[in-house]
């Protein structure tokens, strides 16, 4: 197994160390929690981008008694050079104690003395002050590679403050919410990871050149979700017979229902698929729902018994007459020229026309075996077809921008469309607008390529 | 370098015959958009690539194959049909020659119209929804693919090849059906025509046929269409020379075989890019690994009960003795302030008959502090020795959301250590 950076997260309790590993790694699984000291035992996680690993981070408990530890640690070292010494028997004397005293500062010392990296973090809205210099003492003694790391939980009041406590412990002091730090946040806490030890240093920026790239690679198969599902939506279609004029009013209501009901269904398979690709499986969303509501959403048709449509009645009988004309040819030993298959074509596919004209009176024994079809959809409301386009990209440009350590509800922000369009140049925006026009009839594999590339212009991600 | 999982994913699914190329992708897409995952797939190991993750998958899934056998069951029975319709076409009238211009229309010129329809409309028409191919999705949601709806754009290129090599099998066995009549029935072609009634205008006609291999083959000569003229039949002359089968046989690979295998094999190489476009461009792969990487803490306390809100306690020295948590700026009259400095010290004093009170010990803590072991040591040994030890909270700012949450924390602690928690007033 390759060797990769490690390091584990370490601070005093509730300062955001699950919420940073949860977003350095991607990972919504990581209990994250306002309450104090819900994490108990110190946990890998990795950064996977395509199921390849590239750094490891130990979500560990908090300092529950770092005074205690370091006097331990002081009563068993006579001088600086035993120091490391010291915190190795401080885990060799405690560790086989579960559920011990020192039980957390076991679990978040013993990755460290595995060979991990130091992350320290604090809380920057909070003011600095001494009873802190314990645990950066005892991180000090294990000699590991360190950096600590400002969280601004509730502000940046202390921020300052903080930063020239920590710099006389820390090789390197980086702000970083895990709340809301974007992709050049990120990149700037792993360029700072990368400084920290230089064996690491490699590993690191091939990572950075990897996550630039794994970016790129979800930004387009996330387009590719929005622009899949918004054209099945468009293209959608929910049938109704009525077998009685004096129902089709109740009947309209219900296929309007129908039909919202499926759009609604792939909105929000899209959303999961959303969610899904980009490691957001538990977030809670918060968006109104679709309404569908459009004028002139119902098309009138007809039904045939059979479930065939007019056309393919045609089709077919003028197939069957041309059939028995054929064997009329084959009596005649060809010397008709086919006429027989010609004439018989056009006979039964004029007859059949005809009988289809009004399908309403086709009876047998009295029983009627046609009549009046609704159809709602496909969207042919060029409006409507900008909302749904709309309503997908807003949804895609939340969840890309989320940060994995955030567990707060999303509520979606709508953004004018005409605001993103801004961000095509004219003639895209006419090219768009035709492609959506015809997009109710479906679309060819480019045009849905094409609108993958527009959608990602569209986001602000 | 390793391969994009795209790509792993791409030779994983190609590396089978085109049929179950496309089933085993859409199943698997199926299986994604379900959320399931594979069992015996330990997150917890090294992460897996996809290669590995879609072998696993393949091993669990039951894919039946009913693509693939549906679409071979079809083949069969076009070529079953194809050999019948030459069987029929040589045997209608047994021993007796057959009229040329049969074979020629059925197996050679009726298919290569066929062929050129077929091309025109796959070029014109995209297959872009399922409208227009009614048919064919009944035939195909019989065999149960109504699951794939959705992918249909997939599927009406799949039913578009599958079609065209049905046709491609009904020609082939024609031709084999051809070769196994003529080894053991003389197979006579003669032709007649209402209108070219000499051997010469018919001649120009049968160049004309012939022209697409009339570099390395020649058609008929007069004498030969002259002896395969239907009046000889009539005048009962013997025909010595039964060459005209080969020119049937060129007209049907000609017309009928040659056309047909090319528009198989653009239908093919059509489907092989769409899918190979799908798969590359489908989130379906990255979603199938996030969802195999994920991994929920360990042991993490869940602290989802819900608290009361806090008792307000009035915190007054006449009644208690006032130890303080880590308050170094305090107007309180406190009797010790614990957490700063050296352990040892604190130590000293919690053991010492100082740490003995007359009066109930109430240990003050900034709201903002974070409660820890230590505190619960500190109040662990106090309550030794005290008869009562209560923990009380102090904010020196007006309460806001924020607060709430850190209360709560308190409250967690104080439940944990069993003690007494009030909120400062």
């Amino acid at each position: 197994m390759k060797n990769l950076p490690q390091f584990a997260v370490v601070g005093h309790p509730n300062k955001g160390k699950s919420s940073i590993v949860s977003t350095l790694t991607r990972q919504d699984a990581v209990q994250v929690s306002e309450i104090s000291g819900t994490t108990t035992e110190s946990q890998a996680f990795s950064l996977s981008l395509s199921g390849e690993a590239q750094y490891t981070l130990y979500d560990t408990p908090g300092f529950q008694r770092p005074r205690q530890v370091l006097a331990w640690l002081e009563n068993h070292a006579q001088n600086a050079a035993e120091r490391v010494s010291a915190v190795k028997k401080f885990l060799d004397e405690f560790v086989t104690e579960p559920g011990g005293k020192f039980h957390d500062e076991v679990e978040l010392l013993t990755p460290i003395m595995n060979g991990a990296g130091i992350i320290y973090v604090v809380d920057g809205s909070k003011p600095y002050s001494p009873e802190f210099e314990a645990e950066m003492s005892i991180l000090q003694w294990t000699s590991q590679p360190r950096m600590a790391m400002i969280n601004p939980i509730g502000g940046e009041a202390f921020v300052d403050e903080w930063r020239s406590a920590l710099s006389q412990y820390f090789n390197i002091v980086r702000v970083f919410d895990p709340m809301t730090a974007d992709a050049r946040k990120q990149e700037s806490v792993l360029s700072a990871f990368a400084e920290l030890h230089e064996p690491w240093r490699t590993d690191l920026e091939r990572t950075l050149t990897a996550l630039n790239k794994y970016r790129d690679q979800l930004r387009s198969q996330g387009a590719f979700i929005v622009v899949e599902n918004w054209l099945k939506a468009m293209t959608h279609q929910e049938t109704l017979k009525v077998p009685a004029s004096f129902a089709k009013n109740a009947l309209e209501q219900q296929l309007r229902q129908r039909y919202q009901q499926s759009l609604q269904d792939i909105e929000s398979r899209m959303r999961r698929d959303l969610q899904s690709l980009f490691a957001h499986t538990q977030l809670q969303t918060d968006m109104d729902s679709l309404d569908a509501n459009i004028p002139d959403l119902f098309d009138k048709s007809s039904w045939y018994m059979f479930g065939l449509d007019r056309q393919k009645i045609i089709a077919l009988s003028t197939s069957a007459g041309a059939a028995a004309g054929v064997v009329i040819d084959v009596g005649l030993g060809g010397a008709s020229l086919m006429a027989g298959a010609l004439a018989g074509g056009l006979v039964s596919g004029a007859a059949s026309f005809a009988a289809t004209l009004k399908p309403e009176k086709l009876k047998i024994k009295g029983v009627p075996v046609a009549g009046e079809m609704l159809t709602a959809g496909p969207v042919g409301n060029l409006a409507f077809a900008f909302v749904l386009l709309g309503r997908a990209i807003d949804f895609y440009d939340t969840v890309a921008q989320r940060t994995h350590g955030d567990r707060r509800t999303v509520t979606v922000k709508h953004t004018r469309f005409d605001e993103r369009l801004e961000r095509l140049s004219k003639s895209e925006q006419i090219r768009l607008t035709r492609t959506v026009q015809k997009a109710h009839k479906g679309l060819a594999d480019n045009d849905l390529l094409q609108l993958r590339e527009w959608v990602q212009t569209l986001c602000s991600n | 370098m390793n391969l994009s999982p795209q790509k792993q994913a791409l030779n994983f699914f190609m590396s089978h015959a085109l049929s179950n190329a496309l089933f085993l992708w859409l199943e698997f897409r199926l299986f994604v958009a379900r959320r399931q995952t594979l069992t015996g797939v330990d997150s917890a190991n090294e992460p897996h690539t996809a290669d590995s993750l879609l072998k696993t998958w393949f091993d669990q899934s039951d894919y039946d194959q009913a693509g693939a056998i549906s679409s071979s069951l079809y083949w069969m029975l076009m070529a079953g049909a194809g050999m019948f319709a030459m069987a029929g076409v040589l045997t209608v009238s047994v021993m007796q020659p057959i009229n040329i211009w049969w074979p020629l229309w059925l197996f050679a010129f009726l298919p290569f119209l066929m062929t050129l329809v077929s091309l025109l409309v796959s070029l014109v028409r995209k297959p872009k929804t399922v409208k227009g191919q009614g048919l064919l999705f009944r035939w195909v949601n019989r065999v149960g693919f109504a699951r794939f709806a959705g992918h249909e754009r997939l599927l009406v290129r799949w039913m578009l090849w599958v079609r065209q090599f049905g046709l491609l099998a009904f020609l082939l066995s024609a031709i084999a059906a051809f070769f196994l009549i003529a080894m053991f029935q003389d197979i006579q072609f003669v032709w007649s025509s209402t209108f070219v009634r000499t051997a010469d205008g018919m001649k120009i006609v049968f160049d004309i046929i012939a022209l697409p291999w009339s570099w390395f083959y020649d058609a008929p000569s007069v004498s030969q269409v002259a002896a395969s003229h239907a009046g000889n039949l009539l005048s009962a002359k013997p025909m010595t020379e039964n060459t005209m089968w080969t020119f049937v046989l060129m007209a049907v690979v000609f017309y009928g075989l040659l056309p047909r295998l090319v528009l198989v094999s653009f239908s093919y190489y059509r489907l092989r890019k769409q899918l190979a476009r799908d798969i590359e461009a489908s989130s379906d792969i990255e979603q199938f690994i996030v969802l195999h990487q994920h991994r929920e803490s360990q042991n993490a306390l869940v602290a989802d009960k819900e608290f009361s809100g806090l008792k307000p306690v009035e915190i007054l020295q006449a009644t208690h003795d006032l130890v303080g948590w880590q308050l170094t700026q305090s107007d309180f009259p406190l009797i010790r302030i614990l957490g700063v400095g050296d352990w040892q010290d604190d130590e000293s004093w919690l053991t010492s008959e100082q740490a003995k009170r007359n009066k109930p010990v109430m240990m003050l803590a900034d709201i903002w502090s974070t409660p820890t072991g230590e505190l619960a040591d500190c109040l662990a040994e106090l309550s030794k020795k005290n008869k009562s030890v209560s923990l009380v909270i102090v904010a020196k700012q007006d309460l806001d959301a924020r607060s709430e949450t850190q209360i709560r924390s308190w409250q967690f602690f104080a439940e944990q250590q069993s003690i007494e928690l009030g909120l400062g007033v």
